[in-house]
């Protein structure tokens, strides 16, 4: 479970931080930096698990790696980018509570990039510098679990490097595509949801091999898709993969590959929250895509149900979304249902510093009052819930 | 002391307005933020909920929101409607400061003529130049003679956004409605502390 993303030199983001909690509801408009950070957590995961140049040419998104480097006023990429994270992490001690960063110096081409990771416990983090102010912990309870936390008991921080290489492996973007699920899937596939969907079938044949996990999964499914009456899943062992059916009420069940888009959205997307095998981090981009709204505050609400509590976590990496929208309906769920996980993301213009403008990407909460500028306003939020309303319409 | 920002609100007499004015605007800002000794981020202009047209009150009641959360709120008339903005500053004696006045003469038309270079791009078969006073505020009727020089292949409003973003400051501080505009909004940044 992330904490807390620290992002610097990468793309539009300077000096950025942002507190995660389990449920994230990233909200702005197009090419606001929502993508941009779904994609630097991707890439910190694979850093971490391999901090070498072709990472970032393989896992570059949008561009080559030298695109990552957020451009001076002069177009020269800046030095070096810094991707850091603040990430609970269960080892042999219980819970440790460490800061990875990973910096990438830039070198002009042919030169590799140059790549190094940080581990450290947050605690030490801060406890080094006295001008740094650390950000509120998880609060995790200590003393009914008997878990322990590196802030009280020190853990050194190579003793959890590979736990750490095991959850980021668990840091996944998702942005299920229809015509990917529509293939079957392998009995053999033992991965999580890939990032389009195409195992989906795999999934759905590791959830119902649990009851309990099986049900849970379709009383979710049926409450978004309520003509859907039963899902079954069975191991075709001629073939060496997963047959799977959709019984809606009053029709004939039909496979993926028959269904429409939205079903298949969202099973994809509740089947990635409900797998026993990998918990983590999931950061889904736009769930609201090819779904009626009616149907975008129930998706919302299930997905936080499957996010875990840092107070209440034993073992394992717990889960954890993060959603970018630009849903109004998926803003007004959930300012209802969790205004705390909403963020706004937007750009700014930088003016001053003797240097030109240049634009930088800001996360805002949702508040009342406060320094103006800083906060998200009634007035924007109001725009934002009614784009063809009395805004628009003027009075 | 941290970084500011600059939050910006506008109230304009239509919903085509605020097509032109939001990116000049922006455009605008970015001009007057060079002389900027502290620096500061600015995200953009935001626009109010309701129309300068409306009833007084209504009007009164949306500034007094705006104010709450921006530092500088812009209302734009026609100059035939001078006194409305005047009118509206006289109820916020304390925040009169952070009030600014965006009156083009006759029409926000006028404005759009300003550039033939900008013209010249929207309607590029066209040889607009000779078709547009080189005073524009002279204009009598902006809206006919933008509608001429665009050439008449479609409804001009759908040129605003592009025109806002095209037309060159330089000719429009040769515009003296515009210049009483950039100079009010210079103050009200200087009282800020912004410039």
């Amino acid at each position: 479970m992330i904490t807390r993303i620290e992002i610097d030199g990468y793309k539009s983001f300077d000096d950025f931080a942002l507190d995660l909690p389990p449920f994230t509801v990233l909200v702005g408009a197009n090419a606001s930096g929502k993508s941009n950070l779904l994609e630097a957590v991707d890439l910190l995961g694979q850093l971490i698990r391999e901090p070498t140049s072709q990472t970032l040419v393989d896992h570059a998104r949008r561009g080559g790696p030298k695109e990552l480097f957020r451009r001076g006023p002069d177009g020269v990429p800046v030095g070096a980018m810094r991707i850091a994270a603040h990430v609970l992490v269960h080892g042999y001690a219980g819970y440790c509570h460490l800061r990875v960063e990973a910096r990438v110096t830039y070198a002009d081409p042919p030169d590799p990039l140059r790549v190094d990771t940080d581990v450290l416990n947050v605690h030490d983090h801060y406890g080094y510098d006295p001008d740094r102010i650390p950000p509120p912990l998880p609060d995790l309870n200590l003393g009914e679990t008997g878990q322990l936390h590196c802030t009280e008991v020190p853990v050194q921080d190579a003793a959890y490097r590979r736990e750490l290489a095991e959850t980021s492996g668990n840091w996944r973007i998702l942005e299920p595509s229809p015509k990917a699920m529509r293939v079957v899937s392998s009995t053999y596939d033992t991965a999580p949801l890939a990032e389009d969907g195409k195992n989906l079938g795999a999934v759905l044949g590791r959830i119902a091999r649990g009851p309990e996990a099986w049900y849970d999964f379709r009383a979710d499914a049926v409450a978004l898709l309520p003509d859907l009456v039963d899902i079954a899943v069975a191991a075709n062992a001629e073939w060496g993969q997963w047959d799977v059916w959709l019984q809606h009420r009053h029709e004939h069940r039909v496979p993926p590959g028959a269904a429409s888009a939205g079903t298949l959205r969202i099973l994809a997307l509740l089947a990635a929250a409900h797998d026993p095998a990998h918990e983590g981090l999931l950061l889904i981009e736009e769930p609201e895509n090819g779904l009626h709204p009616t149907r975008v505050p129930q998706l919302l609400s299930r997905l936080k149900a499957r996010t875990s509590d840092p107070a209440t976590l034993t073992s394992g990496d717990g889960r954890q979304i993060v959603i970018t929208t630009h849903s109004p309906v998926a803003l007004a769920a959930a300012l209802e249902d969790a205004p705390d996980s909403v963020v706004f993301l937007d750009t700014v213009t930088r003016f001053g510093d003797g240097l030109p403008p240049r634009r930088l990407t800001r996360a805002r909460e949702v508040a009342d009052s406060g320094e103006r500028g800083t906060f998200v306003t009634p007035l924007e939020v109001r725009k934002y819930l009614d784009p063809t309303g009395r805004y628009a319409r003027g009075a | 002391m941290g970084r500011r920002y600059l939050s910006l609100a506008l109230l304009t007499e239509g919903a085509s307005d605020q097509w032109f004015l939001v990116p000049l605007i922006d455009r605008q800002i970015a001009e007057l933020a060079l002389e900027t000794p502290v620096g500061f981020d600015y995200s953009g202009v935001d626009v109010g909920e309701c129309f300068t047209v409306a009833h007084r009150d209504l009007v009164v009641c949306e500034v007094t929101d705006l104010l709450c959360y921006y530092d500088i709120v812009m209302i734009h008339h026609d100059h035939n409607e001078r006194g409305k903005v005047d009118a509206i500053r006289d109820r916020f004696p304390d925040d009169a400061h952070r009030i600014v006045a965006l009156v083009p003469v006759r029409e926000t038309e006028a404005w759009m003529l300003a550039d033939p270079a900008a013209l010249k791009e929207a309607a590029p078969a066209r040889d607009t130049v000779w078709e547009v006073p080189h005073d524009v505020e002279k204009a009598a009727d902006p809206k006919a003679v933008l509608r001429t020089a665009l050439g008449g292949r479609r409804d001009a409003e759908r040129d605003f956004g592009r025109l806002g973003q095209a037309v060159a400051l330089e000719a429009l501080r040769k515009v003296p409605a515009y210049r009483a505009w950039t100079a009010e909004l210079r103050r009200a940044m200087e009282r800020l502390r912004f410039l």
